[in-house]
């Protein structure tokens, strides 16, 4: 299982935003992202929103690893300017093939239950709903 | 999917029915919109639409993967509403055999 570590301010470019569809996104200028996080030596975005994480995954965007975070699941993604970029598309009511999306969602869905699934029956696995 | 004649003596158009959740809502957000909503059996929940070229279309749009397509957020959102009405058609359906259960009908 690879380690999850919290990922330094600055390590991370500003949100290279098109012009168009980033108005009214302020990204941080020091670059401290907080869904930031560094898995396997990989810079990884934390995404909790399921939906969000299906039209990533159904955009082609690359899925590192899923977590249980006590009230659901966590999608880490490579991160990337095109991630930053696909996520503000998202906002704005970007459109992918249907079916993709519906494929995905169901992916998503399944991944979610396993990677809680596992938490509840692995005492070892980081489960903050175990923590006192 | 398959298309049927219409229950509703008088009618005399045609009736799309399908059970599948995710094609209801790719129609919803098309513009398209059900007749009713038919619970079949446990879980098993039929819409109806109006057989109409516009219908076709956009069934062949969603199974090609074709033509304009809905924002995703529109398409989760209506996938989220479909769910619900199943839902509640299904409890609806619940609540309405416990009281024929009870009234002895």
């Amino acid at each position: 299982m690879d380690k999850i570590t919290e990922k330094k301010p600055g390590r991370v470019p500003s949100a290279q935003l098109p012009s168009s569809r980033g108005q009214g996104y302020k990204a941080d200028p020091s670059g401290d992202h907080t869904n930031s996080r560094v898995i396997g030596g990989s810079e990884v975005h934390k995404i909790g929103d399921l939906e969000l994480a299906a039209f990533l995954a159904a955009t082609g965007e690359r899925l590192k690893a899923v977590r249980e975070n006590g009230s659901g699941a966590e999608f880490y993604f490579s991160e990337s300017p095109k991630l930053q970029h696909t996520i503000v598309e998202f906002a704005a009511g970007a459109a992918a093939p249907p079916k993709a999306l519906f494929t995905s969602l169901k992916l998503m869905t399944s991944l979610a239950k396993i990677a809680v699934m596992r938490s509840e029956t692995n005492p070892k696995t980081n489960n903050p709903r175990r923590v006192k | 999917m398959k298309v049927v004649n219409t229950a509703n003596p008088g009618t005399a158009s045609e009736d799309f029915v399908t059970g599948n959740l995710e094609l209801s809502a790719f129609l919803l957000c098309t513009g398209i919109r059900w007749n009713s909503i038919q619970h079949v059996c446990f879980e098993l929940i039929q819409f109806r639409f109006t057989d109409k070229p516009e219908l076709r279309k956009a069934i062949g749009d969603f199974e090609r993967g074709t033509g304009p397509y809905p924002p995703a957020k529109a398409l989760f959102r209506a996938l989220r509403l479909v769910r619900a009405l199943a839902d509640a058609s299904n409890q609806i359906d619940a609540f309405i055999k416990d009281w024929r259960d009870y009234a002895g009908n």
